[in-house]
């Protein structure tokens, strides 16, 4: 009798909300795909903003003429649809194929996204009292934490989720007088003239001044000497040092060195071999008075440019950044177009959105990152699962 | 006979100069010496240069010349709140913060961030470091080591945005504090720093030169130099910094910008004229005394005096130490503006007070214990709180408590119970 009652109630959850707990991955899949299908040309090309179709192989794959440039190149870019992934993308000539006289066009070519890297996304109109029951559904404990207007306004996202490690876990540091020494793992290193400790008790790590050059320690082996070190991680995907050597700025990411982009802003984030670092171009608008500089926001992830948004207000002081997270053993970036004050989220290669207004914190559980946001009047509940 | 008495004249004056001469060198070695009780000898050996005078370079060098693509500023870390100016003989001197790992800095300048640290220099070139002169007035035979430590900031678009990053930079406490690692995205920073060994005392200037190389560019914003005393040593100190010799291409530079440049940054009320304070001799039983007010509804509740353990033994308050807090009394006022001010509490320090029974024969275990002792106010708007002060006699001995000023809660100052 209970089974019966609990499969009514997901079957009724299932019309309503077409997620279950209990649909599997594959049917989850599946629904996703019939519903492609049975798509009307209208609603494809409101889904894909196409201006004229070049093949259409709906679910699997679609070619399309776009008035848009290649995706994450620079402002317009072709936002990819998160169940999709690009196979090509070739510049045409503006304002042909059906696209407006002074727009750039791009041939675009999306295949369906496999079952193994698929995102399902659901949006639930937000009701008092109905978000418990549906974050159950989903296997959800932690409650969503209210985003204040204020935070929002200095487009400033705290890492509420962020773990760090208790730096004092990693090894015993002592002083004498501005001598310092660390033991770690039995071996006690210096005197040194300044240590600082990062990554875990399981992946320790620090650096160190000696003789005023920096230099980084990971289990044991020891790189340097550099100018500056501005960031060091440890973890079970190995180590990243952030290092600075005649004003010139490098990533050492296992052994392989890499120049840093020509950003204003570099703030990485690490996590198991695989690095992200947020990246504002600024260039100067002479022909604008009042906006004499524009703010580009890119991600570099392992070395490759993406271009995410206009960010943010050209004229604040820059004070936030910092805003690349980690959820999942993704990276989860919330940006905002100031253009016309929308706001996204990049994760795991997707782009979800643009949104009036992120109202809740980003949340990750089990393989989901859920938050609330605000679209043309209406709250929802958006959650985003992975499926494999 | 006219030629007789120019030479008698020419010896009894040379006479006479020498004898000015021999008092003045007694007067000045012996001035020397009164600033410390304790009897130890000087580290440094004093170096005696005959007729040549300068002050702004050790005799070492032939030459340095004043170079306006240096600036120093000279903002002095107050020994403790009274220490922000210079001296108020009223108070007498203060206990210098002294702390055994990082001994004591001698410069600080008040932040945005309300920390004290470093002074602010600015160099429009780059330059090697080759002395640096203290004039230590007092306390010289109580100090062991020196160090110098610079800092620099740089933003990762060096171009753009530099003076933002540059001032973050300075505002950041000295690195003992913090990582500079923590730098939030916009940029980075580096310590370079040295011991400075002594080399030479020209006219009460004690010269020294950096251990390690230290190159200062652009990018350095800021000084620290600091001090390790010796064991057990305790007494006054006052330095001042003398001046800092630069090298460079072989040839020798000074500052000559004034700290007017740096003020938009400075937020002393004034600034001190050296280093000065009283270095005590060891940092066992110290404890804080502070007063802080509980806000609760908008309206103050608690007023609260705090006695803390910063020390690095157990403490128990006994009738001797407690008898050594300079206050007899402390008298609260409330009222919407400072003019119009009701007395809403009074507290008797004195001996059989209720506040010497609520504290007598408890111990502060370790650093960081403490004990809050607090009385009720209700619905009051600004305080203002009235200490009436008491002459301790054995000052000398250091056995002073020292009281936070009641209008800065977050005022840390010290006092060693013998």
């Amino acid at each position: 009798m209970k089974k019966i009652l609990i499969l009514l109630f997901c079957l009724a959850f299932l019309l309503k909300y077409s997620a279950c707990s209990a649909k599997s991955s594959e049917e989850i899949y599946q629904d996703h795909i019939t519903s492609l299908q049975n798509m009307t040309q209208q609603q494809l090309k409101e889904k894909f903003f196409f201006t004229e179709v070049v093949s259409n192989n709906i679910p699997n794959s679609i070619e399309f003429w776009t008035e848009a440039y290649c995706p994450f190149e620079k402002k317009y870019s072709y936002i990819i649809p998160y169940d999709f992934d690009l196979v090509s993308c070739e510049k045409g000539i503006d304002g042909s194929h059906g696209g407006c006289t002074t727009c750039a066009m791009s041939k675009i070519k999306l295949k369906l996204k496999p079952i193994s890297t698929f995102y399902e996304a659901y949006d639930f109109p937000y009701k008092e009292g109905q978000m418990t029951s549906i974050l159950k559904e989903f296997g959800i404990t932690k409650a969503i934490k209210s985003f204040s207007q204020y935070y929002l306004s200095q487009y400033y996202l705290y890492d509420f989720n962020n773990e760090t490690s208790d730096k004092n876990t990693i090894g015993e540091i002592s002083q004498i007088r501005k001598n310092y020494y660390i033991k770690l793992n039995g071996i006690k290193y210096g005197p040194y003239q300044q240590i600082v400790t990062f990554g875990s008790k399981e992946y320790p790590a620090f650096y160190y001044r000696f003789k005023n050059k920096y230099y980084a320690n990971i289990a044991g082996n020891i790189l340097g000497p550099y100018d500056s070190i501005i960031k060091v991680y440890r973890d079970q995907g190995g180590f990243l040092i952030f290092y600075r050597n005649n004003k010139e700025y490098f990533i050492n990411l296992n052994n392989k060195i890499e120049k840093t982009l020509a950003c204003n802003y570099i703030n990485i984030t690490y996590n198991k071999g695989n690095y992200v670092y947020d990246c504002l171009v600024q260039t100067e608008n002479k022909n604008d008075y009042y906006s004499p500089m524009s703010h580009y926001y890119n991600i570099v992830k392992n070395h490759q440019l993406y271009y995410l948004g206009d960010a943010p207000d050209p004229n604040s002081t820059p004070d936030y950044i910092g805003r690349v997270l980690v959820r999942n053993d993704k990276f989860l970036v919330p940006f905002f177009t100031y253009q016309n004050w929308q706001q996204s989220l990049y994760y795991d290669g997707n782009i979800y959105g643009s949104y009036d207004l992120f109202k809740s914190d980003l949340i990750s559980e089990n393989n989901l990152v859920y938050f609330i946001y605000e679209k043309g009047g209406s709250t929802y509940l958006k959650i985003i699962q992975k499926l494999k | 006979m006219k030629n007789k008495f120019f030479l008698l004249a020419f010896f009894g004056v040379a006479l006479l100069i020498g004898f000015v001469a021999l008092f003045s060198y007694l007067i000045s070695n012996n001035g020397n010496k009164s600033g410390s009780e304790i009897d130890q000898k000087s580290p440094y050996a004093e170096y005696e240069i005959g007729e040549e005078e300068h002050t702004n370079f050790p005799s070492l060098i032939s030459d340095a010349k004043p170079d306006e693509n240096i600036s120093i500023s000279y903002y002095y870390a107050p020994s403790s709140f009274y220490g922000m100016c210079d001296q108020d003989p009223h108070y007498g001197y203060e206990i210098i913060d002294y702390d055994e790992k990082d001994g004591a800095n001698i410069f600080a300048y008040s932040s945005h961030w309300g920390n004290y640290s470093s002074t602010e220099v600015n160099f429009k070139d780059t330059y090697n470091v080759k002395y640096v002169g203290l004039k230590i007035s007092s306390g010289e035979d109580l100090i062991d080591d020196f160090y110098i430590e610079f800092n620099g900031g740089f933003s990762f678009k060096s171009s753009e945005n530099k003076n933002f990053w540059e001032k973050f930079a300075q505002i950041l406490p000295s690195v003992n504090a913090c990582s500079f690692s923590d730098f939030p995205g916009g940029g980075g920073a580096y310590v370079i720093s040295s011991k400075l060994n002594f080399v030479i005392k020209e006219k009460d200037v004690l010269w020294f030169t950096p251990e390690e190389e230290l190159t200062v560019s652009p990018e350095i914003n800021s000084m620290q130099i600091s001090f390790y005393k010796k064991d057990n040593a305790g007494g006054p100190v006052m330095i001042t910094l003398n001046n800092i010799i630069f090298e460079k291409n072989n040839s020798y530079f000074f500052s000559n910008n004034s700290l007017e440049e740096f003020s938009e940054y400075r937020h002393s009320e004034c600034i001190n004229s050296s280093f000065n304070g009283i270095l005590p001799k060891n940092e066992t039983g110290s404890i804080s005394f502070t007063i802080e007010s509980y806000y609760e509804n908008n309206d103050i509740e608690k007023f609260i005096i705090q006695l803390a353990n910063i020390g690095k033994d157990n403490i128990t308050l006994n009738k001797e130490n407690l008898e050594n807090i300079p206050i007899s009394a402390i008298e609260v006022f409330s009222g919407d503006n400072l003019n119009n001010l009701k007395s809403v509490l009074k507290i008797d320090l004195g001996e059989s007070s209720d506040f010497r029974n609520r504290i007598n024969g408890k111990t502060l275990f370790s650093k960081g214990d403490f004990i809050n002792i607090d009385y009720n106010i209700n619905k009051t708007n600004k305080v203002v709180v009235e200490l009436t002060k008491k002459n301790i006699p054995n000052q000398n001995e250091f056995s002073i408590w020292i009281v936070g000023d009641p209008f800065i809660y977050n005022n840390n100052p010290r006092i060693e119970i013998k």
